[in-house]
């Protein structure tokens, strides 16, 4: 099953904003900011260290991730996309990590001033959001299209 | 076994216990010079190349040897591959990653940050090679420790 990776750094809410969407494309801003709070809150918060956790299922054999950590977006992905080749040799599973970089600022500072889960502060984001999911969308069709 | 040696910018230290590993530098001295700018990568490569890995050869058992930089986020970066790592499935091929960074000394440091973030090769590349000929019995156990027992470099989600 093909694993999206949606990546935010500092606090998992921007990577969880795209997750969301990405399961639920027809949602509108406010709708997706009552799920991510919902998730939140049945997860226990926002996470400040690195963190990998399940999403859910993004529908056509694609499983949906949330991660996030302090390190810069591109260095995540350098890393591992480096790694994934080394590693994809003959793996049945592919991965592809989206980065999600609507904040402007450090995660921790987001998170003390709460502005991230705003619905003002959503609506601002919310190109970026549909971008990176765009994004997503386009590397599975890829990649569908490179195995077919 | 992937085996990776993590630095600050994977161009100096990193580099020098991948090779002392793959056996390109000697154990018995520590390098003159122009062996050390005769390795590749060493002292080459800026703030674009972090977070690629860079080959370095392959050790006695036929593993392949990389060398990585990861900047101050060494830890967050051996974290975030372990989790990935938890989604590979346990068929896959073990991943070591060894720090390198507690063994950068003051004179690799100034010296790395003049050759490479200034750009002032003929000044700084002097002082890297004099802090890496310093720490290099300290690199030399690191990598002989990592020899003997490999296991507490393994990433294990």
């Amino acid at each position: 099953m093909l694993k999206i990776i949606y990546y935010s750094r500092g606090t998992l809410i921007p990577a969880l904003f795209c997750a969301e969407k990405h399961c639920r494309p027809a949602s509108t801003p406010e709708q997706t900011l009552r799920r991510v709070q919902q998730w939140l809150a049945d997860h226990g918060g926002d996470v400040g260290s690195a963190a990998l956790l399940p999403y859910g299922n993004g529908g056509e054999g694609v499983s949906l991730y949330v991660m996030t950590a302090s390190a810069p977006p591109g260095l995540v992905e350098r890393t591992l996309s480096n790694l994934f080749r080394l590693l994809g040799r003959g793996d049945a599973d592919p991965f592809i990590l989206v980065s999600s970089l609507p904040l402007s600022r450090s995660g921790s500072a987001a998170r003390q001033t709460g502005l991230v889960l705003s619905p003002k502060k959503l609506r601002a984001l919310w190109p970026e959001i549909e971008a990176a999911v765009q994004q997503a969308r386009l590397q599975i069709a890829l990649l569908e299209k490179l195995n077919s | 076994m992937i085996i990776i040696f993590q630095c600050y910018g994977g161009t100096h230290t990193s580099i020098v216990a991948a090779s002392l590993y793959t056996g390109r530098l000697s154990a018995c001295s520590p390098p003159r010079a122009e062996e050390l700018i005769a390795l590749p990568y060493y002292d080459r490569m800026d703030g674009a190349e972090m977070g690629k890995l860079h080959f370095i050869g392959t050790d006695r058992r036929g593993n392949n040897v990389f060398a990585l930089g990861s900047g101050r986020w060494g830890k967050e970066i051996r974290q975030v591959l372990t989790s990935i790592l938890a989604l590979t499935g346990e068929n896959r091929e073990p991943v070591a990653v060894i720090d390198c960074l507690p063994y950068i000394n003051t004179l690799t440091r100034l010296g790395g940050y003049i050759s490479r973030r200034l750009g002032l090769t003929s000044i700084g590349r002097p002082l890297v090679n004099r802090g890496i000929r310093g720490s290099y019995r300290s690199l030399l156990r690191l990598v002989q420790s990592f020899e003997q027992n490999p296991e507490p470099y393994l990433l294990r989600p």
